[in-house]
């Protein structure tokens, strides 16, 4: 909100320079955003938070002001007129000549009304044109003029009808009838809904209450009599109907964040002895006033036991009462604490905790010592889902692989998971409308953008599936797997075994070791793929993306994707690993070559020899596979080393080639031939 | 003894020639190997009469001696030549490119986060994780939102109907740590966040946040301004302090914005903290008693702060960073300049 100081100045005498008094509503709360040169001297723009629509008004600035230092800030002769209402000496008089009737108290506790006769829509003044413009609003004509000019001023927002363009010159509070609609000052047709609550005349609506004014009563070149519009509306049902009309002005903006219902009396008087200074023109004698439900302010137990507990700083009674006072509160004192009764204008004030941070919004939060809390001594950490995560992120870390961070929304991809998705209402835009059900369409996107050098990407985070949102690890591996480098120009590509290789260390390095099985996922090449289990638990997946699919996402077609899902990694039992002595013998090395059939999967020779090989077997490695000349169609030639050491001798040569002999022997039974 | 003799003079001759280590290695196994040419002297000497046995023995030991230290000479020899050799044909060039093992790298992002986390674990916080995707009645409802109240305007939400949103703030976790537990705690989380916001250099609808919150006996607000300068201390060095000023949150009441002191001008004024000598870094305040009340928690016993900050903000500060869509593009020429 932007507020001239000049104007300020005119409810509040101080010396204060304007940056200063920038700065004390920053630190009352409404934080300046910017100062602005105008015609009229400098321009505080500054932010009022939801809860406080008192501070909409130059009124509430200088109330604010003079609260919070009551030395630098005194009050004016028109701040002391303004708080006692402007009289004009005529309001307890009714006003002839036209009827104001409510039949929604609820939504409209209290509806005012003053009447103009001979009031023609001239240019306003000068005075008053510069500060509109300095604040920001555009001047139209007098009337239109005074009304924002009082609602800057006092905070109230005002309306004007032309009189004689009010059927049976009456105004009705109501809801709408089926069937009736407006057509508003932008000149659209709205359509009304049951709840919306209207200013009609005796025959239909005329404005949208709170929101805006209907075009047919609007003020004009030929508009002589006027009813002036001053009201108190419920604050949520503003907020409703102006949202379910798309509509926001600034007096929806006030009426939203609570208009003082003491001050609608004073807002006509304000605007009748403005207009009488500018024009000349009287305002009809007396005043309509609907006031059906004056709001109830209950008083509160404010101890100061409370207040110092609260704000961790002794604040004086005395000035947290004088404090309180100069807010508008009523303060007594019962029994050691005070009993404060806030102002009308204060609806957010309900509890004793409210008027706690009034105090100490007053004393100064600069004067909150700096200490830390004692009592329960609490040990810090990670709760077992995070702290997983933290581990996964920091394992790929080790492995080589470089994180990123994708977009939750996304589009249909055809790296998605099969399975039931997650949509958005309201998207940014169409093809931001799905939860993601994969990492991998963000990490293929990844690829992309980086295309043309070798990438290990991974990312952790939630995807949405089936019901589930859950924690999963993505990866990518495409290129060379050593950079590249003058002596080393034939590093070999990352491939599924580099993948699996990959997986089976991460298991490794998460103490949960991983099994790997054929897998037949439509994403992947049929034989370049594999599922992870570990404890019988399908954990996910890895494999070489199709060529069409990669192609269509501009992924290189050798690139190996793959995804794990945490949350079922984390139900997996953690191994402990438990300690082996380390033998101090030397160990001997003992290979073998043999051809055998395709078919046979390596697992099952391996197996085999470390059964046969026993104790001594330290470590088993394949260093070879051979197919083609040479060897019999349908088979291949394998080259297993042994490695093996005795726990508590030296392992002779002859007891090292008694393993192999035994070892051999076993892998004949499957099939093998020696070669 | 004269057989001897021979040997070593043959053997120093051959010695002498030996062009290569690796010959050199030969002829010394040759000569005084386990199945060396002394070894088999050594045997005849079972054929020697017994007042001859010590002489001749004591005569091989020393000839072996000396030809041992004959070959070590002869090696270093070698060796000297051969590092001359390769010196001239090797020149070095410690300019050209090493060979380099792939580092990974964590995410700008994740770094700010993971050094949040060692601040807040250290000051006894427990980190928890709760849904993107979550309940109404936890982002807004359990938080004291009102309906209908204008505090949800800076809360564009995205909804997935009507029970269920993305997550405006990591705030909501409160609700899920309330229903579990029972105070005293002290909690914190960190992750994403959604708001729909139209996507610019300053803007976005994804973004990051970091929740925590204690109750307990006695906590105060002198409490939480403690606890958050040693926290901003953690984080910026120790010179930062940390200023309130009075703001508003339905889920905190006495509600406060909190801003350090500049760490990057020393308060003196400059481009990150726009010459004010303050940088404002997030919300903060008193748990609502409102909230404790929902929660059947005795208000005068407990009270309790909270504050939260976003996680993007650290990282623009400290490397200056302008555009916030730089986050979630993973451009490796952006990532890669923020090496950990
Ligand atoms: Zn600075």
């Amino acid at each position: 909100m932007k507020l001239t100081v000049e104007w300020l100045k005119e409810f509040v005498r101080t010396d204060a320079a304007a940056d200063e008094i920038g700065h004390t509503l920053t630190m009352l709360g409404m934080e300046l955003e910017r100062m602005e040169e105008s015609p009229l001297g400098p321009v505080l723009d500054f932010k009022v938070t939801p809860n406080r629509g008192d501070c909409l008004s130059v009124l509430g600035v200088a109330r604010e002001l003079c609260a919070k230092d009551a030395a630098r800030y005194r009050p004016t002769d028109l701040m002391r007129e303004c708080v006692n209402g402007f009289a004009l000496g005529d309001e307890e008089e009714t006003a002839v000549g036209a009827g104001v009737e409510v039949l929604d108290p609820d939504l409209c506790p209290r509806y005012g009304a003053r009447l103009f006769r001979g009031l023609a829509p001239a240019q306003s003044s000068e005075r008053i044109q510069g500060r509109l413009l300095a604040c920001g609003m555009r001047p139209i004509n007098v009337i239109v003029d005074m009304t924002n000019y009082v609602m800057l001023e006092l905070g109230q927002p005002l309306h004007a009808f032309d009189l004689d363009l009010l059927a049976g010159s009456k105004v009705v509070v109501r809801r709408p009838r089926p069937g009736e609609t407006l057509k508003t000052l932008d000149g659209i047709e709205r359509k009304l809904g049951p709840d919306m609550l209207m200013i009609c005349d005796a025959d239909r609506p005329v404005a949208v209450a709170g929101v805006m004014g209907g075009e047919d009563s609007e003020v004009s070149g030929s508009t002589k009599n006027l009813l002036l519009e001053s009201a108190h509306f419920d604050p949520r049902s503003i907020r409703r109907t102006r949202k379910a009309l798309g509509l926001s002005t600034d007096a929806s903006y006030r009426f939203e964040r609570y208009v003082d219902p003491e001050g609608v009396v004073r807002a006509l008087n304000r605007f009748a002895l403005l207009v009488r200074k500018d024009t000349g023109t009287e305002p009809v004698n007396g005043v309509l006033d609907v006031y059906a439900r004056p709001p109830e302010r209950k008083p509160a137990k404010v101890r100061p036991s409370r207040w110092n507990l609260v704000l961790g700083v002794e604040v004086p009674e005395a000035a947290a009462a004088t404090g309180l006072q100069a807010l508008g509160c009523r303060v007594t004192e019962e029994n050691g604490s005070l009993v404060a009764t806030p102002p009308s204008w204060r609806a957010d004030l309900r509890r004793e905790d409210d008027f706690v941070e009034e105090i100490g919004r007053l004393w100064g939060y600069e004067k909150i010592p700096e200490s830390l809390p004692i009592g329960s001594t609490l040990q810090g950490g990670e709760t077992p889902e995070p702290a997983l995560t933290s581990r996964v992120k920091r394992a790929m870390l080790r492995l080589g692989f470089t994180e990123v961070i994708n977009h939750t929304f996304g589009d249909l991809s055809p790296l998605d998971a099969d399975g039931e998705r997650v949509r958005l209402r309201n998207p940014v835009a169409p093809e931001s409308a799905l939860l993601r059900c994969s990492l991998l369409p963000g990490l293929a996107a990844c690829a992309a953008r980086n295309r043309g050098r070798p990438l290990f990407l991974f990312e952790a985070g939630k995807v949405f599936l089936n019901g589930r949102e859950f924690p999963a690890l993505g990866f990518l591996m495409s290129g060379r797997l050593l950079e590249e480098h003058w002596e080393n120009k034939e590093s070999p590509a990352a491939d599924l075994a580099a993948a699996k290789g990959m997986v089976d260390l991460l298991g490794e390095l998460l103490r949960r070791p991983f099994e790997f099985q054929a897998n037949d996922d439509k994403r992947f090449h049929r034989h370049r793929q594999a599922k992870v289990l570990a404890g019988g638990r399908e954990l996910g997946l890895f494999g070489q993306v199709l060529p069409e699919v990669a192609d269509g996402l501009h992924v290189r077609e050798d690139a190996m994707m793959g995804e794990l899902d945490l949350e079922a990694i984390l139900s997996v039992p953690e191994a402990t690993p438990r300690y082996r002595p380390i033998s101090p013998f030397p160990a001997i090395r003992r290979d073998m070559a043999m051809a055998i059939s395709s078919k046979v999967p390596y697992s099952e020779l391996e197996s085999a020899v470390r059964e046969a090989a026993g104790e001594t077997l330290e470590r088993i490695w394949l260093f070879d596979v051979y197919e083609g000349e040479g060897i019999e169609q349908g088979k291949h030639s394998l080259g297993i080393a042994m490695l093996l050491r005795h726990p508590e001798r030296t392992l002779t040569d002859e007891e090292a080639n008694d393993v192999r002999e035994r070892a051999f022997r076993a892998l004949e039974a499957l099939g093998a031939t020696r070669r | 003894m004269n057989q001897i003799e021979t040997l070593v003079r043959k053997a120093e001759g051959e010695v002498n020639e030996a062009s290569t280590l690796k010959a050199l290695q030969e002829m010394q196994v040759r000569y005084l190997g386990r199945h060396g040419e002394f070894t088999a002297l050594l045997r005849a000497i079972g054929g020697l009469p017994a007042e001859e046995k010590p002489a001749f023995g004591k005569a091989l030991n020393e000839a072996k001696a000396r030809l041992e230290n004959i070959i070590e000479a002869r090696r270093a020899a070698l060796r000297k030549e051969d590092e001359t050799r390769r010196h001239a044909a090797e020149p070095q060039d410690l300019t050209m490119p090493g060979r380099r093992m792939r580092a990974g790298l964590p995410h700008v992002l994740s770094q700010a986060a993971d050094r949040i986390k060692a601040a807040l674990i250290g000051l006894g916080f427990e980190l928890i994780e709760t849904p993107e995707l979550e309940l109404v009645k936890y982002n807004f409802t359990a938080l004291n939102y009102p309906p209908d109240h204008p505090a949800m305007d800076d809360q564009d939400t995205f909804y997935v109907d009507d029970d269920h949103v993305m997550r405006t703030h990591t705030t909501p976790f409160q609700g899920r740590v309330f229903e579990e537990r029972r105070p005293p705690f002290r909690i914190f989380t960190i992750g994403r966040c959604f708001r729909n916001e139209a996507v610019d250099r300053t803007h976005h609808h994804t973004f990051h946040q970091v929740d925590a919150f204690m109750v307990d006996e006695g906590v105060s607000m002198a409490h939480l301004r403690g606890t958050l300068g040693a926290f901003a201390r953690a984080m910026f060095g120790p010179s930062v302090t940390v200023r309130f000023r009075p703001d508003y949150f339905p889920f905190v009441e006495p509600g406060v914005d909190f801003a350090i002191s500049c760490p990057f001008c020393e308060g003196e004024g400059c481009v990150v903290c726009k010459r004010s000598g303050w940088i404002e870094l997030g919300g903060a305040g008193m748990v609502h008693p409102d909230i404790l009340e929902n929660y059947d928690i005795d208000t005068d016993r407990y009270t309790g702060f909270a504050f939260g900050l976003g996680v993007e903000r650290i990282p623009i500060m400290r490397y200056r960073i302008d555009d916030l869509r730089l986050f979630m593009e993973n451009d490796l020429r952006f990532l890669e300049q923020f090496q950990a």
